[in-house]
C-alpha cells in the first residue's frame, strides 16, 4: 500500500504503524512464551512419569514413554520454529537499506 | 493436537492389553484353585472391553480408543474330576476344579501380546509421521 493510498483512505500513517508495533509484537511474543511453556509442561510431565516408574509407582512403562515422546516431538517441532525465526531475524538483518 | 490423540489411543490399546495379560495371568496362576472366599472353586475371568465414541470434530477424526469396561466371570461349569482322596471332594468323590482351559488361555496370552506390539507399531508410525512432517522445514 502506498502512502498516497492510505492518505487517500483517511488513516494517518503514525496510527497504522503503532497499531501494527502494538498487535504484533505483544501477540507475538505470548505465542511463543505459550508455545514454550507448553513445550515445557509435556517435559514436566514426562520427568515425572519417570520418576514415578523410578519410585516403583503403579505406571506402566508404556505410559512413561508415551510422555516421553510427546515431548520429544514438541521439542523437536519447538526447534524447528526457532530455527525458522533465526533464519527470519538474519534474512532481515542482512538486508541493504 | 490430533498427533497426541492418535498416540493415547495407541497408548489406551496397550493399557487394555496389559490388563487382559494380567487376567490371563490370575486364571493360570489359579488353573487348579478348589477354593475361593465365596466357596467353590476359582472360576476363569474375563475381561470386558468397551469401544469409546469416535467422531468428527472441526473436521478432524477424533479416535475414542478403548476403555475397560469389567471383569465378569465365565459361567460356564467347573470341570469335575474323581478323587475321593481329595480334601474338597463332595460326597459322591468328585472334586470341583476351575473352568479355566490351558490351551485357551495360553492362545489368548499370545494374542494379547500379539495386539500390544501392533499398538507400538501404530505409535511408531504416527511418530514417524510427525518426525518426517518436521524434516519439510529442513
Amino acid at each position: 500500500m502506498s502512502a498516497d493510498a492510505v492518505k487517500a483512505a483517511g488513516i494517518s500513517q503514525d496510527r497504522i504503524s503503532t497499531q501494527l508495533k502494538g498487535t504484533s509484537e505483544t501477540s507475538f511474543r505470548d505465542l511463543v512464551k505459550n508455545y514454550l511453556s507448553q513445550v515445557n509442561d509435556l517435559q514436566l510431565k514426562a520427568s515425572g512419569s519417570i520418576e514415578d516408574l523410578a519410585l516403583g509407582k503403579n505406571v506402566e512403562i508404556h505410559q512413561v514413554m508415551l510422555a516421553m515422546e510427546e515431548a520429544d516431538i514438541s521439542l523437536q517441532l519447538l526447534l524447528q520454529i526457532r530455527n525458522k525465526l533465526v533464519e527470519s531475524y538474519q534474512e532481515v538483518m542482512r538486508m541493504q537499506i | 493436537m490430533s498427533l497426541f490423540s492418535s498416540f493415547a489411543v495407541s497408548a489406551g490399546g496397550m493399557d487394555v492389553e496389559r490388563t487382559r495379560v494380567e487376567i490371563i495371568a490370575n486364571n493360570l496362576a489359579n488353573a487348579q484353585t478348589t477354593r475361593t472366599e465365596r466357596g467353590g472353586p476359582f472360576r476363569r475371568q474375563l475381561l470386558r472391553t468397551m469401544a469409546r465414541p469416535a467422531g468428527y470434530a472441526d473436521g478432524a477424526f477424533l479416535g475414542g480408543g478403548v476403555e475397560i469396561k469389567g471383569i465378569d466371570e465365565d459361567p460356564s461349569p467347573p470341570r469335575l474330576i474323581y478323587d475321593p482322596s481329595h480334601p474338597e471332594a463332595n460326597a459322591r468323590g468328585y472334586v470341583s476344579l476351575p473352568n479355566v482351559n490351558l490351551v485357551n488361555e495360553m492362545v489368548n496370552l499370545l494374542v494379547a501380546g500379539r495386539v500390544y506390539e501392533a499398538n507400538i507399531t501404530a505409535f511408531q508410525e504416527a511418530k514417524g509421521m510427525a518426525l518426517k512432517a518436521l524434516e519439510m522445514g529442513r
